[in-house]
Order: C-alpha cells, then sequence, then structure tokens
C-alpha cells in the first residue's frame, strides 16, 4: 500500500492529490473516498475567528502512520493521503484532507471514516480557537471519543 | 569550574496550554537525578507551583525522547521530555 502523510502550514488542492493519485494506480483501483476539514466559523454560541494548530515534529508524523497502519489491518487499501496542516488558519480554510483509494467502494469510504475519527482523538495535534470572547484550547469531544468507541464496539 | 558528578542535562517540551502556562516551546534543565521527582521538583522551582500543577494533571501525558510513556523511566544527559495535554486534530 502507498501511504502519504504531510504535516505542513500550505495549503493543499484535493483535485491535485487526486489527479496524482490516478496517476499513481491507474486502473488498479475501484473506488476512492476522500474527505476535507474546514475551519468551521461557529462553536456553540460564539464566533470562531481562527484556530491555531500546534504540533510535535517528528512524533505527529508518527502518531498519523499507526492510525493509517490500523486502518490498513481492518480493510484491504490501495493508497491513503493524510494531510494536516499546522499554524493561523482563518475560519474557512481546509484543515485536513483524506483520500483513501481501494478496490470496491466499502473499504474506501470505511477506512476514510474511520482515519478521520483517530485523527480528532489519536493524532498529536493541539488546536486553540481565537473566538470574540478569548482565546481556548480545544480538546476532543466525548462525541468525538464515542465515535473511537464505536469503531471497537 | 563546578563539579557536578551526577547531574543530567535534558530538554523539557511544552506543548497546547502548557506552552502557554509555562511561556516557553522548549527549555533545558539540570537534574540532580533523572527521576520524575527531581524533574517535577525542578520544574517546581523555575516555573513556580502553579505551574508545576498543571503539568503535574493526571491528564499530561509524558513523552521521552518522542515515545508515550506510561511510567517515566529513568532519564539520562540528552533526554527530550514533552509535556502534552489532550490532543486533538482534524
Amino acid at each position: 500500500m502507498n501511504c502519504t502523510i504531510r504535516v505542513e502550514h500550505d495549503d493543499f488542492s484535493g483535485a491535485d492529490e487526486y489527479a496524482a493519485l490516478r496517476h499513481r494506480l491507474g486502473g488498479r483501483m475501484g473506488a476512492v473516498a476522500s474527505f476535507v476539514g474546514l475551519v468551521r466559523g461557529q462553536a456553540e454560541d460564539d464566533q470562531v475567528k481562527s484556530l491555531f494548530l500546534e504540533h510535535y515534529p517528528g512524533m505527529t508524523e508518527r502518531s498519523i502512520a499507526a492510525i493509517v497502519a490500523d486502518a490498513e489491518q481492518r480493510w484491504s487499501l490501495l493508497d491513503v493521503v493524510v494531510i494536516h496542516r499546522v499554524g493561523d488558519l482563518a475560519a474557512g480554510e481546509q484543515i485536513v484532507f483524506v483520500q483513501v483509494a481501494s478496490e470496491h467502494r466499502g473499504e474506501a469510504f470505511a477506512a476514510c471514516e474511520f482515519i478521520m475519527d483517530y485523527l480528532k482523538t489519536r493524532a498529536v495535534f493541539w488546536k486553540r480557537e481565537q473566538r470574540r470572547e478569548g482565546d481556548r484550547w480545544v480538546e476532543a469531544t466525548e462525541r468525538d471519543h464515542q465515535r473511537i468507541s464505536d469503531w471497537n464496539g | 569550574m563546578t563539579e557536578d558528578i551526577g547531574m543530567i542535562s535534558i530538554t523539557v517540551r511544552f506543548f497546547g496550554s502548557l506552552r502557554d502556562a509555562t511561556g516557553l516551546g522548549e527549555c533545558s534543565l539540570r537534574l540532580e537525578a533523572g527521576t520524575l521527582e527531581a524533574l517535577m521538583q525542578t520544574l517546581s522551582d523555575r516555573f513556580g507551583e502553579a505551574v508545576s500543577q498543571k503539568l503535574g494533571d493526571p491528564r499530561v501525558r509524558l513523552a521521552v525522547n518522542q515515545s508515550l510513556q506510561e511510567m517515566l523511566p529513568i532519564l539520562a544527559s540528552g533526554d527530550e521530555v514533552a509535556f502534552m495535554p489532550p490532543v486533538t486534530g482534524g
């Protein structure tokens, strides 16, 4: 399986990643599922102006690689790309990209969702919301943890 | 030059809310012993009791040389210890 993990400040293009994947795998794959996460400008009752994302270079990439390895144990996958941005990101900007290719759609859909759910709780990032009422460090929610339990139920 | 046999030099890194609490991303520390007690005492001396309590919060995880630890191993000179509050990505 091909696995690409990038943690970077710069924005990404889902279209470019898909084009590169088609070039890499051509007719070997039958399904591609991808997900893009964006900075949501609204949290609870307050407006989020921007996010700041911090990571631990080296450890963060390995934490993502471990999540992808878990997914590969569960499903037959051909190619996985995870791109996660760090630094200051304004509302509306892209944060995260997950793209999974497999022979059949079931694996691609499931693994894409699995990887995203695990990124929320296991990937080594810290996220600070800059709100009107002041800054706040964000943690994974109960719902995020529940989704991990659901995968292991 | 002072002899400091037994002293060890480590790097400590702070992330997320703990970076804000200490006001530093990382610092070098000299410890009298490579134990958790010596580390926490040195941090308390340097940053004060309030910050030290945040560092000692049970939800804060420790990594040594980028590997998560359930129990802190005996530290040696050159080790990098990271204080990691709860993570979230995506």
